[in-house]
């Protein structure tokens, strides 16, 4: 039940952040193996979500894709900070389809408030891998990128239906 | 005719900005950006808008407080909720506060459209 609860979760993590991506910024990301994001330089934008439950997520790519994302939505040169915010505007819709989904499929009554968000950070992968999963991606101009989140929250969640 | 006057509330500048530029050609016009509960209350009596944009997820006081507070105070208050965080409890949560319609992130040029036209018929031009 675990892995199939696991399984589900992990789909639709890659759909939603593909389709996203693409609707926003006409951005079109391809799923690959979380071991090909190993070596890569990355930057992500990090959100903390309180409530019932506590979890972390995260969106992490290489840079230049955080600059065509705010490029293709501006129309224009970005700056550093349209990078900042478009990246983490790009997140917080992310998290908030994430989120839904998986309460929406389970029925249960939920409260959720953004606690604390950081914009690039350099990535550094989970602190505590147990309890995160990722899903990885690589953009149609080979830009590498991944979608975190803390999986023991998801877990607690999914008990309750 | 006079165009829609809309207030958008969210603590991004992003929404802002790509509502302003979904907008441009439009009969709607944005005369005022709030980028939290707290601020919106305060500005909505002066601007009296014909209607509010309400982000839900804001640091601070949420949108479906500040939807509750504002309709408390202006009864007659137009608010139409904007989220990415699209679960049933929350769209009914925002309906019995009074909301008029629920628009969900993201949003296109069309659904934006299509979202602020239907809040907005009520509205006299």
């Amino acid at each position: 039940m675990k892995e199939m609860q696991d399984a589900w979760v992990t789909a639709m993590a890659e759909n939603l952040v593909g389709e996203i991506i693409e609707q926003m910024a006409n951005i079109r990301l391809s799923i690959v193996p979380l071991k090909e994001l190993e070596s890569k330089q990355m930057v992500g934008v990090y959100v903390w979500v309180g409530g019932d439950y506590t979890m972390q997520m995260s969106f992490f790519a290489e840079k230049n894709l955080f600059y065509r994302l705010a490029k293709n939505m501006i129309g224009d040169e970005p700056t550093e900070e349209d990078i900042q915010d478009y990246g983490m505007e790009f997140l917080n819709i992310v998290c908030g389809r994430f989120i839904s989904e998986i309460v929406n499929q389970i029925h249960i009554k939920v409260r959720l408030m953004a606690v604390e968000n950081c914009v690039l950070e350099n990535w550094v992968g989970p602190d505590d891998q147990k309890s995160m999963r990722a899903v990885g991606f690589v953009s149609d101009a080979q830009e590498y990128a991944g979608f975190s989140w803390t999986s023991s929250a998801i877990e607690e969640m999914m008990k309750r239906s | 005719m006079d165009k829609y006057r809309i207030m958008v509330v969210d603590d991004s500048r992003v929404v802002y900005a790509e509502m302003t530029k979904m907008l441009k050609d439009s009969e709607i016009e944005i005369v005022a950006f709030c980028r939290s509960g707290e601020e919106a209350l305060e500005k909505y009596g002066e601007v009296k808008p014909d209607l509010v944009t309400m982000d839900i997820v804001m640091p601070g006081m949420d949108g479906m407080q500040t939807c509750a507070e504002m309709r408390e105070r202006w009864p007659d208050a137009n608010i139409i909720m904007v989220s990415s965080m699209a679960y049933d409890d929350m769209i009914d949560h925002a309906a019995a506060l009074g909301a008029k319609g629920f628009l969900f992130k993201p949003f296109t040029q069309e659904n934006l459209l299509e979202g602020l036209r239907g809040a907005l018929k009520s509205v006299e031009k």
